[in-house]
């Protein structure tokens, strides 16, 4: 795993965290995952696996789930 | 928050609240992020944005207060934050179930009209202050949201440049040609009222129904288009030779039209449901307030047209009634809310 994919997953707890804050609900799930492919979208042209954005998109949901 | 290629009258207000802050000694800048709505989750993405935005200090220098005027910017973070409600995302709210919005029964349309609400409740919420830019504004954020706010008026754009002229032979309608505006009110009212001619200003996507609808019924010679940019002075000048104003939208949050009406002298002919305006028009008053049917606005145009001395009047108590409006005084309400002194 690359360090740029443990700051993104940071910045994907972080941002996730806000979004349940803001009204934004675990069963989301299209939101959510929206969300997380912006968040895999900072790792610029390089590729982005689906394992990435699964990660993201986990780091967020749980992330919104504790906000709330 | 505004919308880029496009200026309208919100992204005017707070560039103007932004110099009169400063002309009273106050280091002021603007920060805007553009709301750009593709799919509904951009409206939780623009909160966001604005959520992970925390100005409580920018370049090491602390940032004494924060005023935000518009949903979502109300949402960012800031220990002393003051918001100004201009209106809120109206389309989740009053408008709900209306033509004016487009928000469905979907799942995903009532969690975004949900979150909107939650994004209302946390941003504004936790502002020191909530101030509304009108009656109608805090009366609707009590009534969607439960929050109070207090209403505070400010004066028009040129206030202070506005004159009173004679009055010529037309009706002035200042505003876009949006549906919700409802220029055709007007249009529709002029087969009442032979002798009224109109003047409307102002473009937008509803013109070529309008002009069609002004030559079916047979009044295309009495209507006047300006569609193109006047400037300030011709925008003078035109309130200063009305023979009255008429405001035709449905729930204006404020309006500034009958403002500037009441500044040149000039009295409003509008309708029962006009929202922000009532605040300041009242039947025989300063104005006349008809229902919103073409016959009942073509009347009111009828009494324009045959008792001038009254309507003069009625001009001169609505400058009486808005020329204590001042940006003194609101800047002055602003900032003691935030505690700031100059």
């Amino acid at each position: 795993m690359s360090v740029d994919v443990d700051v993104l997953r940071g910045l994907a707890r972080e941002s996730g965290r806000l979004l349940g804050e803001l009204g934004v609900r675990p069963d989301d799930r299209d939101w959510i995952a929206a969300h997380a492919e912006t968040i895999a979208s900072l790792a610029g042209g390089r590729r982005r696996p689906a394992r990435w954005r699964e990660l993201l998109y986990r780091a967020a949901r749980r992330a919104a789930r504790t906000a709330r | 928050m505004q919308s880029p290629f496009f200026a309208g009258g919100a992204e005017r207000h707070v560039r103007r609240l932004t110099e009169e802050l400063a002309a009273r000694g106050v280091e002021a800048d603007l920060v805007t992020m553009p709301l750009i709505e593709r799919e509904r989750f951009d409206l939780v993405r623009s909160a966001l944005a604005w959520r992970a935005l925390d100005l409580t200090a920018v370049g090491g220098q602390a940032v004494d207060a924060v005023i935000a005027t518009r949903f979502p910017s109300y949402a960012a973070r800031h220990p002393n934050k003051v918001v100004w409600l201009i209106h809120q995302y109206r389309q989740a709210y009053d408008q709900f179930g209306t033509p004016y919005s487009d928000f469905t029964a979907s799942r995903e349309d009532r969690r975004a009209r949900e979150a909107i609400a939650e994004i209302d409740r946390v941003g504004l919420g936790e502002a020191r202050r909530v101030f509304a830019n009108s009656r109608t504004v805090a009366a609707r954020l009590e009534k969607h949201n439960g929050i109070e706010s207090e209403p505070l008026y400010h004066p028009p754009p040129l206030a202070g440049r506005y004159r009173s002229g004679p009055a010529g032979d037309y009706a002035l309608s200042v505003g876009r040609l949006d549906a919700w505006k409802r220029p055709d009110l007007l249009i529709a009212a002029l087969p009442h009222a032979p002798a009224a001619r109109v003047v409307l200003l102002g473009r937008g996507p509803e013109e070529p129904r309008l002009r069609r609808l002004a030559r079916e019924l047979g009044v295309g010679d009495r209507v006047r288009w300006l569609t193109e940019e006047i400037g300030e002075e011709a925008l003078l000048d035109l309130y200063a030779g009305a023979r009255v104003v008429v405001v035709t939208a449905e729930g204006e949050d404020l309006g500034y039209v009958p403002l500037e009406a009441f500044l040149s002298g000039r009295a409003v002919i509008t309708t029962e449901d006009a929202g922000g305006p009532l605040e300041f028009v009242s039947d025989g008053g300063t104005g006349l307030v008809v229902p919103p049917r073409p016959e009942a606005l073509g009347a009111a145009l009828r009494i324009a047209w045959e008792s001038p001395q009254a309507l003069a009047k009625m001009g001169e108590r609505g400058r009486e009634r808005v020329a204590a409006l001042s940006w003194d005084r609101t800047v002055g309400a602003l900032l003691h809310a935030a505690g700031v002194s100059p």
